[in-house]
């Protein structure tokens, strides 16, 4: 077992805290810079929707994971972000202006519903997202002029003067800086005060009131960050689905999300990453079990939609960590091979509380 | 990288023998075809039955040693009617699975979505699952579709009322693409025929109520209701609106003509109900059908899909089956050297051609990428749909 020596204050906020997480950084890094060069086109499309996932489940997970606040409204975010993005490259803007637009839009709407809903705990703040959710949806559907209504709106290219980024190993490598930048920053953020003000927020209202902070405020700024990563995912999503419809960006997009953070672990920017190799995944894992399985069963109708909920109830009911956790159980199971005890990850915190306990 | 290369290299190498370019989708013994389309989500009904229809023609044809000697090999992608899964299917059908061409698309968005990518690698997208107009318009060599689209329908329909003389128009459509489309018909017929639209109203698909509505429209002089609705509240608008005494003549879309609508209410709740459609029902799946009764073609058709599928036909299957027919009939024009272009003249040299199901004939031409000639006009009547008119040019 590998013990950590604390000789110098930086060590208390480093990004990254020991060896072996740095490698395995680095070494996910290579791979992710050399996988344009070694897979196909349609592999690297799989990729690039991994990694807009990524964003979209860091933006989701500062929300849920750090900040204790449950959100069944996302999707309506990605929607906010997909939307302003399109429209306005419609109108000639260049892309590296419309990007942030579309994410700033994300946010501040974010913020507004944070606002509305900061007092709000437990099941009041899900329906209260739920319904935001259904709610942009449907006024995405009614306001047609702008965004062509359920007609739908066809995304014009990724373009700035005249210079295009095309599906391709290009685009790939902007998505991917964008995920790196947008990673870092959660980390960042997660060492500064307004990052640790959320965390206490989590943890405990009372104590968190006590030290000084202003709870509303917190959750405000919150749901902000988050709104704003997810609108960004969304802004880059556009490009990967062509063509943007309101029922896209329903309800369904933003359990997806939500199972996406709880499966891949809370509380953790791994977790995110883990989650949206988790979603990404599933659906080919699932194609190629068909091949296998008798056609009674592959070709039965909704076959995903079982597979995918066994794995959530499993997840829920057996490792509510969600695959993260299990990762580092493992690790230390390994590391400290035979002394290795269960009670060492026995949950001393609880998040997505309900309103009984504060 | 100098792996692949050197594969490439290789097939360059022993195809230049037999033809000078290679195709993709194309080898000496296949063909391949890709479908997107839904099989498990809210469209299943239409996605797995146009799919069954298209698998049945294509197993037809393979079975009769294949179009000039290449077994035709079918992909199909489950899309679950979303569009985000549209474009990644489509992507994976195209890029993994290496498809000559795209048939059945489901669903309007999806479709539109999936045209995007096969747009910019020039791979063409034949005879989709909707009859939205936007499947061919604005024109691309690339875009064909077999029937004549919603829009068009309800422009025949209202000009077949017109005829009758009437002036005042009411219409009632879904909150959807769909009934956007019907909307902008009904604007066009209007234009054309010189009627006077005196309600325009529009409601959710998972409306149940049409009280309202149905009060509404009585309480106009309009002489005919054109339905921009689903199949439900077909059903319930139509049946609402026949219990408040309302007796002027209700015009649908292809999207409630199917044998439940007809038989709703044992036949009662939508007796007289108009339907203007771009192909001709069999019921196959209505009511008692007597197999030998129907003409030989039919009878083979129905009896394969029977022994294929074990159950009846629907409507759906017989547009997958015409799809599957049509797409064989530009293959076998096209010739031993398939291009792309070869695909698209041979669609483009069918005129004038009859299903084997008695619907309108489908053309088809350089300019004319919406195959459907005209509409046939079908009445709810006794619990079945029943033929009125054959031949509503639009």
């Amino acid at each position: 077992m590998q013990v950590l020596f604390k000789t110098n204050y930086d060590q208390d906020i480093n990004y990254l805290v020991d060896r072996g997480e740095r490698v395995r950084v680095l070494l996910a890094l290579a791979l992710a810079l050399i996988a344009p060069l070694v897979v196909g086109g349609y592999f690297l499309s799989e990729l690039t929707m991994f990694l807009v996932y990524i964003i979209a489940g860091l933006g989701l997970m500062v929300l849920v994971g750090f900040t204790g606040m449950v959100s069944f409204g996302h999707g309506a975010f990605l929607g906010i972000g997909a939307y302003t993005h399109s429209v306005l490259l419609g109108y000639g803007l260049p892309f590296f202006i419309t990007l942030p637009a579309g994410a700033l839009a994300a946010g501040l709407i974010g913020a507004a519903l944070g606002r509305a809903a900061s007092k709000m705990h437990g099941f009041y703040m899900a329906i209260a997202t739920l319904a935001f959710a259904i709610v942009v949806e449907t006024g995405i559907g009614a306001w047609e002029h702008v965004t062509g209504g359920h007609m739908g709106l066809s995304v014009p290219p990724m373009a700035a003067f005249g210079w295009e980024v095309t599906a391709g190993p290009l685009q790939y490598y902007l998505i991917l800086a964008l995920v790196v930048f947008c990673i870092w920053g959660v980390a960042n953020l997660m060492r500064s005060p307004t990052g640790r003000a959320f965390v206490a927020v989590r943890d405990s209202e009372t104590s968190a009131r006590s030290l000084g902070l202003n709870i509303a405020r917190t959750r405000i700024k919150a749901f902000f960050i988050s709104a704003m990563l997810t609108g960004l995912a969304g802004g880059l999503l556009s490009h990967l689905v062509f063509y943007l419809s309101p029922e896209s960006f329903g309800v369904n997009e933003s359990l997806k999300l939500l199972l996406m953070v709880i499966v891949g672990g809370l509380g953790t920017i791994t977790g995110a990453i883990f989650g949206a190799v988790f979603v990404s995944i599933l659906p080919n894992l699932i194609n190629l079990l068909q091949n296998f399985l008798p056609s009674s069963i592959a070709e039965a109708a909704g076959l995903e939609q079982l597979l995918f909920g066994a794995i959530i109830s499993g997840f829920i009911m057996f490792e509510p960590e969600g695959l993260y956790g299990r990762w580092r159980k493992l690790r230390l199971f390994i590391e400290t091979f035979p002394y290795y005890k269960r009670a060492t990850f026995t949950r001393q915190k609880r998040y997505l509380k309900t309103e009984r306990f504060r | 990288m100098t792996n692949k290369l050197l594969t490439y290299t290789a097939a360059t190498l022993m195809a230049l023998g037999t033809t000078a370019q290679a195709q993709q989708g194309v080898t000496d013994d296949t063909v391949k075809i890709g479908v997107q389309t839904d099989l498990s989500g809210p469209l299943a009904t239409w996605g797995v039955f146009a799919t069954n229809g298209v698998r049945l023609r294509f197993d037809q044809a393979n079975e009769a040693g294949g179009v000039h000697g290449r077994t035709i090999k079918l992909f199909v992608e489950d899309t679950k009617y979303e569009v985000p899964m549209a474009a990644r299917a489509t992507n994976k059908l195209v890029q993994r699975d290496g498809v000559f061409a795209m048939l059945m698309g489901a669903g309007t968005s999806q479709t539109l979505a999936s045209m995007k990518i096969l747009d910019s690698k020039g791979i063409p997208n034949l005879f989709p699952l909707t009859g939205a107009a936007s499947m061919t318009e604005p024109f691309n060599r690339l875009h064909f579709s077999q029937f004549a689209s919603y829009r068009d329908g309800v422009i025949a329909g209202l000009r077949h009322f017109a005829e009758g003389g009437a002036k005042k128009v009411c219409v009632q459509s879904v909150a959807n693409e769909f009934g956007e489309e019907i909307n902008a018909g009904v604007a066009i017929a209007v234009e054309q025929n010189d009627l006077e639209v005196v309600y325009k109203g529009s409601h959710k698909v998972t409306e149940t109520d049409f009280a309202g509505v149905a009060t509404a429209i009585k309480n106009t002089d309009c002489e005919v209701l054109a339905m921009g609705s689903a199949i439900k509240d077909s059903i319930t608008l139509y049946a609402t609106l026949r219990q408040l005494g309302w007796d002027k003549p209700m015009l649908g879309s292809m999207v409630p003509y199917t044998p439940i609508v007809a038989a709703a209410g044992d036949g009662k709740l939508t007796e007289g109900m108009y339907i203007a459609s771009s192909v001709l029902s069999t019921n196959l799946d209505g009511s008692e059908v007597d197999l030998d009764s129907l003409d030989e073609d039919l009878q083979a058709f129905a009896k394969a899909y029977e022994a294929a599928y074990g159950e009846p036909a629907t409507l759906q299957a017989q547009m997958g089956y015409v799809a599957a027919d049509l797409t064989v009939l530009a293959l076998e024009n096209a010739g031993r050297d398939l291009t792309v272009d070869g695909l698209i003249a041979g669609i483009e040299q069918i005129t004038e051609y009859n299903d084997i199901f008695g619907g309108p004939t489908l053309s088809f031409g350089p300019d004319k990428h919406a195959g459907g000639d005209g509409f046939v006009m079908v009445q709810s009547q006794g619990g079945d749909w029943v033929v009125v008119e054959t031949d509503l040019p639009y």
